[in-house]
């Protein structure tokens, strides 16, 4: 296995949501470790990337084919960003989500002349409009349902919005 | 529910540059009855639909906006603009000038030219619609139209008689309201009825156009989010406001 292959597969098992991924060949095995989700929020545990050369266990250093003392001493730094990641996501799962009641067009801002309704470090309160989101001509002016301080704009002016898309992350402590 | 009990209080301001806009600063700030009528007798920034403009000659026509507080979810404001298109339409049937029908997704033509515009802005609370502004703009006593001189049409110019404003105000409103009547008693499914009956190509066939192409097309269903469902070429097509174009 080459180290990108070994890379793209740490990669998608981060993303796929699986707890532990073992893959066995016939001259090394690869674990890879993920951990496990709570309810929102990533566990402070980091991922686990064990390679392990079947080889060398049986046969002897020798007998291994070129790659895998190539490979095994790779993987923990291939495993950094993956951690790196996780702790991210740690500090995101402390935000409040606004998210779209509709499907429709994203509006920042009250008319294409005015300024935005609410940017990036922005204190806002309660029932403050935050964006419009138009459909059928119709113009919903969405109030925020929690205090805070505008972290991120995750939507795009002007752009379609999913029912339940997030549109912004609010830090409640602000 | 969309509540129908309240009372119109008209409140008659002078070159504003929206009357919508001015209802939605005014709701930021305080609260504002259910039932208030803003009215201007001249727009400076009147808006259309997609940022068009809505063309006005000062003192000539009907421009307001009506605020209620509906208390309904989300999913079902295109109800609002459904009920306040068919009030518009009972009240224009009523003054018996011409042929009334709804353009989707809500403009009124009377025989086949656009004589109101509606244009609505809700203010949302999580899941609920907690106040919606109804914008309507209603050409009565203006004979010339600039920009729209073929595409528009006043009630002067059907009946040849003046309109007086207030009375025909008055009118106007209770015929919503009655809509709104209509629909609580009634339900959603006598409202989307009746609605797509009113529809302009739901009758007969009209020019459409969408991103293939001009075509012959009759309306066959308005989906609950406003979605039009419009046979085309024996083929039932799905649209959104933007994908599809009345050629009238």
């Amino acid at each position: 296995m080459k180290f990108s292959e070994i890379q793209e597969l740490i990669k998608f098992v981060s993303k796929s949501g699986v707890s532990e991924v073992e893959i066995e060949d016939k001259d090394f095995k690869i674990n890879i470790k993920t951990p496990p989700y709570r309810k929102g929020k990533m566990n402070e545990s980091q991922q686990v990337v064990s390679v392990i050369p079947q080889g060398q266990q049986i046969m002897g250093a020798q007998a291994m084919p070129a790659q895998i003392p190539a490979a095994a001493p790779a993987a923990p730094a291939a495993a950094a960003p993956v951690a790196a990641k996780v702790e991210e996501k740690n500090e995101e799962a402390n935000y409040v989500a606004i998210k779209s009641p509709m499907i429709g067009t994203f509006y920042r801002k009250p008319s294409p002349d005015k300024s935005e309704f609410v940017k990036v470090g922005d204190n806002i309160s309660v029932g403050d409009t935050v964006c419009v989101i138009e459909a059928m001509k119709l113009f919903n002016e969405i109030e925020a349902e929690v205090s805070g301080k505008i972290v991120k704009v995750l939507v795009d002016d002007t752009s379609p919005v999913e029912y339940d898309q997030v549109l912004f992350l609010i830090d409640p402590a602000g | 529910m969309i509540s129908s009990k309240f009372n119109f209080q008209i409140f008659n301001l002078s070159n504003l540059e929206s009357t919508n806009s001015y209802a939605l600063e005014l709701l930021k700030t305080k609260k504002v009855k259910e039932g208030s009528v803003f009215r201007s007798d001249f727009q400076s920034n009147g808006k259309g639909q997609q940022g068009k403009s809505w063309e006005s000659e000062q003192g000539k026509n009907l421009l307001f906006s009506l605020v209620i507080s509906p208390g309904l979810l989300i999913e079902n404001q295109f109800l609002i603009s459904q009920c306040v298109a068919l009030g518009l339409k009972n009240y224009l049937d009523s003054l018996a000038v011409g042929k009334v029908e709804v353009k989707w997704p809500n403009d009124i033509l009377i025989n086949r030219r656009k004589v109101a515009g509606i244009l609505i802005e809700n203010t949302v609370e999580g899941k609920l619609i907690s106040n919606s502004i109804i914008g309507i703009g209603l050409n009565v006593n203006q004979t010339q139209f600039e920009t729209y001189e073929r595409a528009a049409i006043s009630l002067k110019q059907l009946s040849l008689a003046d309109f007086n404003l207030d009375l025909e105000l008055a009118n106007l409103l209770s015929f919503i309201k009655s809509t709104f009547r209509e629909y609580n008693i009634y339900g959603k499914s006598y409202i989307q009825t009746h609605y797509l009956e009113s529809l302009y190509g739901f009758h007969q066939a009209v020019l459409l156009e969408d991103k293939l192409g001009t075509f012959k097309g009759k309306i066959a269903q308005v989906a609950n989010h406003g979605i039009i469902q419009v046979w085309r070429n024996g083929k039932l097509c799905s649209y959104d406001l933007k994908e599809l174009k009345f050629i009238a």
